[in-house]
């Protein structure tokens, strides 16, 4: 067929897709398109090339069409379409499908990010050329292959227009003048392998435009709003929480940006929850155990105890758990002091190494079990603190801190170690936690 | 019969097998476990007024649990939404917050300091505000705290646990005047090789209310084209205080984080606001519009930051390479 019959073959799917393109908005018909691919693939029957390619351009074009155009997740299909184009028809017909391309994809580009679009479809007029050289480059190859195997060493199979021989002069192949030698095996085996090399690297050039390509590609993800005079696209989506209740009723509010469960009286107004993010169970939290026993303690031998404290539906804008004793370990009027660690630099607010066995006094860690919420400074083990004491004037400080919607729980340890000195009785505190919702 | 010795023995084991019982029994720790609902209430008054809202408190474990009520006053702590307790006593807080004495938890329509939940036992309790013609205009800021008491006195050495779950309270009282604010800061990086990019933005608020800013931020590329919107986090900002305001979509991003996976510009004690994009080119302005209050004039500073992709760049250079070397190889080859 000639080139003009070629690129007729290529411009009539894009002029249907660009004036039918309403119809492909509906998956229905990618769906039937994709559906007919499958049975191209898996029909035994032969057709005609051309209308092979008919169909292949028809149905990659209503994928893209269909899945957002120049935003599409398959436009790189369009990559492989123009090497396929150059290899199997006349190579001239990649710039007509570029041609075409520009033409059903650029009212598009103006639309939205320019600088983005613009860069995508200079790639397609960037690729062209490569796979027209190319194309090129491989029918020859398969030409002379052709011709090699042939032992009549009559006319080649096929002929290069006058046109194409224009783009040829720098690599017309010269067997026209010299004939191979008919006898030389080794010389078509390895002309075989020029021509499945040849075949990789286009393939390779292709991957490679389109990582290129590809990765400038954003994650889909949000809305977009428009109008005839903008295009606004926006990363997600508002919601808010909050509830409101009567005696016949209870709704939680997980819907649009509206406000949050608003109550009004005479001269006030209550609201309650959270905007914009959905909280959907109640905020809570859970101590393994409300008494930690150390047993008997024996100079210089250190006692570890731990309890696991875990946070459930987190509030909205994060949490803190805050911790205090109301005062060190007592017992009558002797005490147990707070650890100071083994460089004697610890207390509530700052962590210190606690090893030595001859440090005395009482501390904790936190470990993290779910999450990472856990205060920062117990980034390495032995490292302690000691409680804020609350009978001092200290305030409770944090001991856990995060946002999330999944649950946290981490492991508390405390650590007490007495010296010889130290007089027998039963020593005995209150440690309080308390989850506290960020504001 | 009871004196052979067998019996003797018997009931020697069954009395040892009840005492570790017993013993065991009283050793065991019980879980503690508290929720509540909802995790923060907005009141704006006016005096005289009566204010009332519903919160709801659940004992989520198996055993009783005897609960305290305390009211403490908060203050920010950082600009993330953390607070921190002051350090006034409790039994000091309605000397220093008169506006105490006139707040009340209800049950059932009585005020109460404690109460007592049942396994898995819920309540529906209601904060009661009073607010007389003479309370001073101003915000109070505080935490209803609900706080396992323990009752138990230990036989050994021990730390006895208590459980506390806080609701924030944010109470205006008076008109609302014009809002006193200023933006601190809204500022990005110069240059971007690649997106996201991140903004801070932070608002202090001089004012005697608490704010609750909206707005967003435009981006335009260097065609003047509006390519994202951002939307900003509706969040409170105490009076006499700053904080750094966040995305709605960094928040959620910061809410749906994947454990395995910390990212470094997901830091909940730094919020930001996030521009998603991860191709980026040229010459952008980003423009913020704020509104402090629905009826407050707004706010609006444009910034401008630059963007190319050297990774690109080189990725291009690469394969114009390859793409040369394999053309000049075929002439070679088609040559011979």
């Amino acid at each position: 067929m000639s080139f003009i019959g070629q690129s007729l073959i290529i411009i009539l799917p894009i002029a249907i897709v660009m004036f039918f393109k309403s119809l492909f908005l509906s998956l229905i018909v990618p769906s039937l398109g994709i559906l007919l691919a499958f049975y191209l693939m898996l029909s035994k029957r032969k057709r005609n090339e051309n209308l092979n390619f008919f169909i292949l351009t028809s149905l990659i074009l209503i994928l893209v069409t269909s899945t957002g155009e120049l935003w599409s997740p398959f436009l790189f299909l369009l990559y492989f379409l123009s090497f396929g184009i150059a290899f199997v028809l006349d190579p001239r017909v990649v710039f007509v499908f570029t041609v075409g391309l520009l033409a059903l994809l650029f009212p598009k580009a103006l639309e939205t990010d320019l600088t983005r679009n613009l860069i995508l479809l200079f790639s397609f007029i960037l690729l062209s050329p490569i796979a027209f050289f190319l194309g090129i480059a491989y029918q020859n190859a398969k030409r002379r292959n052709n011709q090699t195997t042939n032992t009549t060493n009559k006319k080649p199979n096929k002929k290069i227009d006058k046109s194409s021989a224009f783009f040829l002069r720098g690599i017309e192949p010269t067997h026209k003048k010299k004939p191979p030698n008919p006898r030389s095996k080794l010389r078509g085996f390895k002309k075989a392998l020029d021509k499945s090399r040849i075949a990789l690297h286009s393939g390779l050039i292709g991957l490679l435009g389109y990582l290129f390509i590809g990765l400038f590609l954003p994650a889909a993800s949000g809305q977009t709003m428009s109008n005839e005079d903008y295009i606004i696209k926006t990363q997600l989506l508002n919601a808010v929480s909050g509830l409101t209740e009567s005696i016949d009723y209870k709704v939680r509010s997980t819907v649009g940006d509206a406000n949050p469960a608003t109550s009004e009286g005479v001269n006030f107004k209550v609201k309650t929850g959270f905007e914009n993010i959905v909280a959907e169970l109640p905020f809570s939290v859970t101590l393994s155990s409300d008494f930690v026993d150390f047993g008997a303690l024996s100079p210089t031998n250190t006692i570890i105890r731990t309890i696991d404290l875990t946070l459930h539906s987190l509030s909205t804008y994060g949490y803190s758990v805050v911790a205090s004793e109301n005062n060190l370990l007592k017992s009558d009027k002797l005490s147990i002091p707070d650890t100071t660690c083994d460089n004697g630099g610890c207390n509530s607010e700052n962590v210190g190494i606690w090893l030595n066995a001859l440090t005395y006094g009482f501390g904790y860690r936190c470990d993290n079990l779910i999450g990472f919420d856990c205060d920062r400074s117990f980034v390495h083990s032995n490292l302690y603190k000691s409680f804020p004491d609350t009978g001092r004037g200290q305030i409770p400080l944090s001991v856990m801190a995060g946002v999330g919607s999944k649950n946290k729980s981490s492991r508390i340890s405390y650590k007490v170690n007495i010296s010889a000195s130290q007089a027998q009785g039963i020593y005995s505190n209150v440690i309080t936690y308390i989850a506290v919702p960020n504001f | 019969m009871i004196n052979d010795l067998r019996f003797k023995i018997f009931y020697l084991f069954i009395g040892l097998f009840v005492y570790l019982l017993i013993g065991s029994i009283s050793a065991k720790a019980a879980p503690l476990s508290l929720s509540i609902d909802p995790s923060i209430i907005e009141i704006y008054a006016l005096a005289p007024s009566t204010a009332t809202s519903n919160l709801t408190i659940q004992n989520k474990s198996d055993s009783e649990v005897n609960l305290r009520i305390e009211l403490r006053p908060f203050k920010p702590k950082f600009e993330n939404g953390e607070l921190e307790y002051l350090s006034q006593p409790s039994t000091e807080y309605a000397e220093n917050l008169p506006i105490f004495k006139n707040l009340q938890i209800l049950d059932n329509k009585t005020p109460i300091q404690s109460l007592i939940l049942g396994p898995s036992q819920q309540k529906n309790l209601t904060l009661n505000v009073n607010i007389p013609q003479d309370t001073n205009i101003s915000d109070y800021y505080f935490s209803i705290i609900f706080i396992s008491q323990t009752t138990s006195s230990p036989t050994s050495n021990a730390s006895l646990n208590q459980l506390g779950i806080a609701t924030n309270v944010l109470l205006s009282v008076g008109a609302k005047d014009t809002p006193n604010a200023v933006l601190r800061e809204f500022s990005t990086r110069a240059f971007f090789e690649k997106g996201p990019v991140s903004f801070t933005l932070k608002v202090e608020n001089k004012g005697t209310h608490f704010i609750k800013p909206k707005g967003e931020i435009l981006i335009k590329n260097m065609f003047g084209q509006n390519i994202a919107k951002l939307d900003i986090l509706r969040v409170n900002i105490l009076s006499d205080s700053a904080r750094a305001i966040p995305s709605v979509s960094f928040m959620q991003d910061l809410r749906a984080i994947d454990e395995s996976k910390i990212k470094a510009d997901l830091d909940f004690r730094n919020p930001k606001i996030l521009w998603k994009e991860s191709f980026l080119l040229g010459f952008y302005t980003a423009k913020l519009t704020l509104s402090i209050s629905d009826d407050s004039p707004i706010f609006t500073k444009s910034i401008h930051f630059f963007a190319f992709p050297f990774q690109g760049l080189i990725l291009i250079v690469i394969i114009a390479i390859a793409v040369t070397i394999i053309r000049n190889r075929l002439k070679a080859y088609m040559k011979k």
